[in-house]
């Protein structure tokens, strides 16, 4: 094998790594984010790593009001009856999720950069 | 000469391109998460380790075909074509015996199992005292300012027909009877468990060797996640002020469930009042915030940790040291934390 082989070799694997690292490594950029679900569909994917706040209207005139501040993601206002969403701690780790049941809307942290404390479920 | 070597070259970095996935532990599967409405009142997330969208998308429809079909079968207040269920039962079975389909036999059979598991504590024939309690939440929640409890004597004249006794079963006929005519049924202590554990059993079996259900909160685990290791289940703190969950338990091939006064209660004149009701004082507990517990099975995890949440921890204790294999951690008043010892090596995930 000749030295222009190994090169040869070395960067078709370099071009490989690249898109190895682009299409199969798990998004770690960002810092992390709120992503809001109704009836199970995405409706938007907030950063957590920039401040807002945002009302989602879901049917029957039902709406929550999401807040991100801190990197932490709330529900700060909603109009169903139970208000257990809006009472709900704010959430920061991956998988972590508030849920309003009478509007079928969820909002759960993804993609957060650090792994620790993160979960695949909550019960 | 330079052809064959360019040929060369290109093959070797093709073949470990194709070996750089099983160097990197990716495997063929990766993971997929789901979530669903419309079924026990509640949210359903899935998340499993698959071949591709397409395939996970059509086992996900599988499931939710299965987990309807026990929502309908227990379903207390709506009636569907064709379908005996709870609220058939509830309506017609004091007039004689109704053949039931048997996966409403099978949890109706695990209700009264629960009934002696549990020395008591839940029982599946309370409903006709959980409806009083029901309504006036309903109530409360709709108009906090007017809430109020339901009347002591109806809950007493309630309590008169909750034997359960009084439900049934026969066993050849597959056919369930009311002996007592206003015996009302309620399965909100083990349906969503025992669903669980059957939507977990058709899932392992249409294709899915690792995944994580949910069925609002009540939580089974199977299998490695992709990436290795063990599912990580999160125990949710019922402080609200709290800043992070409670702990976080790793394991699998196991249910996690918790029963608390945090989520579904209501409040009159300043004093909240949560769903789970005692069946001897016909009142809400207040032995502890939360119970959560880590089984084998979903439904009698469920079950148990209904009992567990209706009883002082000491007596809870000592009922868990009579059923193997069944751990438990408690959320006191105070907010303190205690757990069974067989608890620990899910703990510190």
């Amino acid at each position: 094998m000749k030295k222009g082989d190994l090169v040869l070799i070395l960067g078709l694997l370099a071009v490989i790594g690249a898109l190895f690292a682009v299409f199969w490594l798990p998004k770690k950029s960002g810092g992390g984010a709120a992503v809001v679900r109704i009836d199970g569909e995405t409706v938007e994917t907030l950063a957590l790593g920039t401040d807002a706040e945002k009302r989602y209207e879901s049917a029957d005139g039902g709406y929550n009001v999401v807040t991100v501040k801190d990197g932490r993601v709330s529900v700060t206002a909603a109009n169903c009856r139970d208000r257990i969403c809006a009472r709900h701690r704010p959430v920061s780790k991956n998988g972590e999720c508030i849920v309003c049941l009478p509007h079928c809307f969820t909002v759960t942290v993804e993609q957060t950069a650090a792994p620790e404390g993160g979960v695949d479920a909550v019960a | 000469m330079r052809k064959p070597r360019l040929c060369a070259a290109v093959s070797t970095a093709l073949s470990l391109l194709f070996l750089l996935p099983l160097l990197s532990g990716c495997g063929a599967e990766r993971r997929y998460s789901r979530e669903f409405y419309g079924l026990f009142d509640t949210v359903i997330t899935v998340t499993a380790a698959d071949a591709s969208p397409a395939s996970f998308d059509r086992r996900c429809g599988a499931l939710y075909e299965e987990l309807s079909a026990y929502h309908r079968l227990t379903d207390a207040y709506h009636t569907y074509d064709g379908v005996v269920n709870l609220k058939t039962l509830n309506d017609t079975a004091a007039a004689g015996p109704v053949e039931v389909d048997e996966r409403l036999f099978g949890l109706l059979s695990f209700g009264k199992e629960a009934y002696r598991l549990t020395e008591g504590r839940v029982n599946i024939c309370m409903g006709s005292v959980l409806a009083l309690w029901h309504e006036k939440r309903e109530e409360g929640l709709a108009d906090p300012a007017s809430a109020s409890l339901p009347e002591e004597p109806a809950l007493k004249e309630a309590a008169r027909h909750i034997s359960p006794d009084a439900l049934v079963l026969d066993e050849t006929a597959k056919t369930v009877f009311y002996a007592d005519a206003l015996l009302k049924v309620d399965l909100g202590a083990v349906a969503k468990g025992y669903a669980a554990d059957a939507a977990a059993a058709f899932a392992k079996e249409n294709g899915w060797s690792s995944a994580v259900l949910s069925l609002g909160g009540n939580v089974i685990a199977w299998g490695a996640p992709p990436g290795g290791g063990l599912w990580r289940v999160g125990v949710e703190n019922p402080d609200p002020a709290a800043d992070q969950l409670l702990e976080t338990l790793s394991l699998t091939d196991r249910t996690v469930v918790t029963s608390g006064d945090y989520q579904r209660y209501y409040t009159v004149n300043g004093k909240n009042y949560c769903h789970i009701i005692d069946p001897d004082s016909l009142y809400p507990p207040a032995y502890c915030r939360a119970v959560t517990v880590v089984d084998k099975s979903s439904a009698r995890a469920d079950a148990l940790s209904t009992a567990l949440f209706l009883l002082p921890v000491e007596a809870g204790e000592e009922l868990l040291s009579r059923i193997e294999g069944a751990e438990a951690l408690w959320v006191l008043p105070d907010g303190g934390v205690r757990a069974t010892a067989g608890m620990e090596p899910f703990l510190g995930g």
